[in-house]
């Protein structure tokens, strides 16, 4: 019952973290998010994607190459709320919300190998506490970014898998959300199998005992490749395309990409990155890592206790040492979205660190533990404290550029002043065409009829164009608008957009 | 049980091979430490060679300090991990390195090692006072000064040029104040960087011109080593173990510093990564072969880059130190941009042109230029690097 009561406070407070100003926190949804958002729309009005594309599997978008599901995932929330940077983002944060049950239910079936049924509770609680104010999981599960779903499908194929090998029926699950993960974003693509084939090893006795009941996972992880294959013999660069653009080894001599890979791969424990700087600004909140600094001694704790261990240590580590091997095969390293999934491991480790602490602080209490139990609660409130006023208060006013804000606006302008007869928008602004589709919540249909996206960088529909422009050599009657990037030039300009740091965004010309 | 002596005259044979190999050329110039040590005992006329022997002499006897730390450490458990330690000392990137372009640092390193020796050795409250001088040493070290001049250094490289990024003892202001709290952030980023396994391992890139950026200061392999050993030490040795760490502590003060991570700073702490290395050696035999290959593989790229590729790439200093010398014979005034971001040209300017020359040092290309000046100005050149052009008005 007391478990029942703290899980569900510990769900009300990620929920309420997850879907506080969901649409406005981050400040704006950028390209991939727009992207995604509108290509649900356009499959719920036409079943067709942005290309014409019917019911597609993988969403050629900007030649990302995404996988279809996270689309899919929108469609019911366009349907309710319309289509807005709440109702794309509404799917993610509710697939974070669950993630965190996931990582209750994953790691007290990890800490059952190890520790009594009492302590398993506590860390799984305390890892679903840190899951639901985790700074790495907070940032991904409030945007559409498909890792957020395909993270979620892995952490419940996980504990299907764990859970499996006491009740077998349950492995079918495990290879249902495992192969849901793998349609959902890259990554897992390589990420499972290698992962799957280390969880065998570690369990291969147990598995062995069960290989006559092992049929039908194996069938059901085989279909949930038919999509994949499928998309591959149909169009290869549709598998390969994301790979052929990100991977190491089509950007660098192929001696100096043998010697990145590790490079890139170790880069995924320095703790600067973890704990202070983080990776791109849209990962992190500003003056933010992805994990809480105060999170540090516990980590360190945690993997010396685990070092005591015979199966969890080996868990873990499978786990610790697996993720950054895709990531660390890409150039932008190291990478908080592709290595999403190793999240839960580094609370559960934080987690057993804390209890070890608060164990030796409530022992035979003196005054000195109980100093140190409440000075490191004070700090930990502190640092909680600090990076929520850093996330909802000062990412929208320092990150505002890196989130393509602006756009909204934009659109506003063109809408109040109907007398242009042709907006031109500058191709520099970042793929403009779909942020105008998707404000202006142009109707598919009738995008579609004029022959949808095409390729080259010349995009149209209505009076709208985007292409590159040279402001010296168009036409100025006063019906043309031109929207530029602040590097195109300029010439009258009659309206400005910043960023919330002063900087210009839009620049508007007749 | 080896010959001692024959193993530790090879290893030291092998450690003086490769420190003093090419030592005239790699690095490829003098550092602004190096040419206060010339200048301060009188070396300045002699060539590159002479300056950098007395460092790689020092260097060899901390390696012989070393082997008898290893040997005092391991004499109850196996002599044979001793030799491995002092021999991963001899091969060390960091360390052979460090050897070749600085005096003081191997003056520091041989001091942390001597006391290391009898902290080690020595039991009770001897030990006690020993590792605190130990630590009070290091720490003074990290700050270079005494303490209260840390402050007032910080303040002046502020004032003058803004770069620093100052933040010693913020952690208690950060509540009271935003901008201490980016500070703190600062600091403890600056000492989480000493631990960075890509730099470590893979490639330092700070320390421009001293150290090759295209190789890490440890070898890769230490990746699977030094945990391990520093598993087993934990379990078995922890008090003395714990003493070969306290050098660590000089972290703490180099963090407040802006040139941080320093790897000349921070070699006083490579004792106890050399003896948890050799330690994982012994951990398990199999591991040990299949590593050993692997490890001797990213020695030779090591070598090969550091002698070979790292000279061809000697950074800003060498295209200002060329304009330095083209110019010596100007005798008018002499205006230098400097866009080295705090890597002090005007002590290269002072050692290649001599001090008579009048010589003023601007961070930004002026506006206008004054007839009768030289001015030394950085351009990009078309593959992206900087070149120092000569300019002057008549």
């Amino acid at each position: 019952m007391k478990k029942t009561i703290i899980l569900s406070i510990i769900l009300i407070a990620a929920s309420f973290i997850r879907l506080w100003h969901l649409g406005g926190v981050p400040i704006s949804p950028n390209w991939d998010e727009v992207a995604l958002g509108y290509n649900a729309y356009s499959i719920l009005h036409t079943g067709r994607d942005e290309y014409g594309v019917f019911l597609p599997i993988i969403l050629k978008s900007f030649g990302n190459y995404t996988p279809a599901v996270s689309a899919y995932a929108m469609i019911p929330s366009i349907l309710l709320f319309g289509l807005s940077a709440f109702s794309i983002r509404l799917p993610f944060a509710l697939f974070g919300i669950t993630a965190v049950f996931g990582v209750y239910l994953l790691v007290k079936q990890l800490m059952i190998f190890e520790f009594d049924e009492k302590k398993s509770e506590v860390i799984a609680l305390l890892s679903a506490c840190l899951m639901a104010i985790s700074p790495w999981h907070i940032q991904f599960s409030r945007v559409a970014y498909e890792a957020d779903i395909a993270f979620t499908f892995w952490i419940f194929g996980f504990y299907f898998f764990l859970l499996g090998l006491k009740k077998h029926p349950v492995l079918i699950l495990s290879a249902l959300f495992f192969g849901l993960s793998m349609n959902t974003y890259h990554t897992p693509r390589l990420l499972v199998p290698i992962f799957v084939i280390g969880l065998t090893f570690v369990f291969r006795k147990k598995l062995f005992l069960l290989r006559k009941k092992l049929a039908l996972p194996i069938i059901v992880a085989f279909v949930l490749l038919i999509p994949i294959a499928f998309s591959y013999v149909q169009n290869k660069s549709s598998i390969t395309g994301r790979f052929s653009q990100t991977n190491i080894f089509s950007q660098k001599t192929f001696t100096e990409a043998i010697y990145e890979v590790p490079a890139g791969y170790v880069s995924h424990f320095s703790p600067l990155w973890l704990f202070i700087t983080g990776d791109n600004d849209r990962h992190h909140a500003p003056s933010t890592g992805i994990l809480y600094l105060w999170e540090f001694p516990f980590i360190i704790a945690g993997i010396l206790f685990i070092l005591r261990t015979k199966t969890l240590k080996k868990v873990i580590f499978l786990w610790m040492l697996t993720v950054p091997i895709p990531a660390s095969l890409t150039s932008e390293v190291p990478h908080a979205v592709r290595t999403l999934f190793f999240l839960p491991s580094w609370q559960a480790l934080s987690s057993i660190g804390l209890l070890a602490f608060y164990s030796w602080g409530v022992s035979r209490p003196s005054l000195i533990k109980r100093m140190a139990l409440g000075t490191a609660l004070l700090a930990i409130t502190f640092f909680i404290l600090q990076y929520f006023h850093l996330y909802f208060y000062q990412m929208n006013h320092e990150s505002s550029r890196f989130w393509q804000f602006g756009y909204s606006d934009a659109v506003s302008f063109v809408l109040q002043n109907p007398k242009y007869e042709k907006v031109v928008v500058s191709n520099k602004l970042e793929e403009p065409y779909i942020f105008f589709l998707f404000y202006l919540k142009y109707d598919p249909t009738a995008y579609l009829l004029r022959g949808g996206t095409k390729e080259g960088d010349i995009k149209a529909f209505d009076k709208f164009e985007f292409r590159t422009i040279g402001i010296e050599n168009e036409i100025h009657d006063g019906k043309h608008l031109y929207i530029l990037s602040p590097n195109d030039g300029r010439r009258d300009t009659i309206h400005t957009i910043r960023y919330f740091d002063g900087s210009e965004a839009f620049i508007f010309s007749e | 049980m080896l010959k001692p002596r024959l193993a530790l005259f090879s290893i030291i044979l092998l450690a003086l091979v490769l420190r003093i190999l090419m030592l005239d050329k790699v690095p490829a110039i003098l550092s602004p430490q190096e040419i206060d040590f010339a200048n301060a005992i009188g070396l300045s006329h002699f060539g590159i060679f002479t300056i950098r022997l007395p460092g790689v002499l020092m260097s060899i006897a901390s390696i012989i300090f070393f082997y008898i730390l290893a040997l005092s450490f391991f004499e109850k458990q196996n002599k044979n991990i001793a030799y491995v330690a002092t021999f991963l000392l001899a091969v060390s990137p960091w360390h052979i390195q460090i050897s070749r372009a600085d005096f003081l640092s191997n003056l520091f390193i041989l001091v942390t090692l001597a006391l290391l020796i009898a902290a080690v050795k020595l039991t009770g409250k001897i030990r006690l006072a020993i590792c605190l001088c130990l630590a009070v040493f290091v720490v003074f070290l990290g700050m270079r000064q005494d303490p209260s001049l840390v402050y007032k250094r910080i303040e002046a490289e502020k004032q003058s040029r803004d770069r620093i990024s100052y933040s010693l003892f913020s952690p208690l202001s950060k509540i009271l104040y935003e901008n201490n709290m980016s500070q703190a952030r600062i600091t403890t980023g600056n000492a989480f960087s000493y631990f960075d396994p890509r730099a470590l391992l893979f490639e330092w890139k700070n320390d421009a011109g001293r150290v090759s950026p295209h190789s890490g200061l440890f070898n890769p392999v230490d990746i699977i080593l030094i945990p391990l050993g520093l598993f087993v030490l934990f379990q078995k040795r922890k008090k003395e173990f714990l003493i070969l760490l306290l050098p660590a502590v000089i972290v703490f003060p180099l963090s407040a510093t802006s040139g941080t991570p320093d790897a000349f700073g921070a070699s006083v702490f490579f004792a106890a990564m050399a003896i948890a290395s050799a330690q994982g050696a012994f951990v398990n035999k199999k591991t040990t072969i299949v590593v050993s290959c692997f490890g001797l593989l990213f020695f030779f790229w090591f070598l090969f880059n550091y002698f070979f590729i790292f000279p061809l790439d000697p950074g800003l200093e060498k295209e200002y130190v060329k304009s330095f010398l083209k110019t010596s014979d100007e005798k008018g005034k002499v205006v230098v941009v400097d866009k080295s971001y705090g890597r002090n040209m005007e002590k290269y300017a002072d050692y290649y042109m001599g001090r008579k020359q009048n010589i003023n040092f601007i961070f930004e290309v002026p506006l206008s230029f004054e007839k009768n000046t030289t001015y030394l100005l950085p351009r990009q050149a078309g593959d992206g690097k900087t070149v120092i052009k000569k300019l002057k008005l008549l």
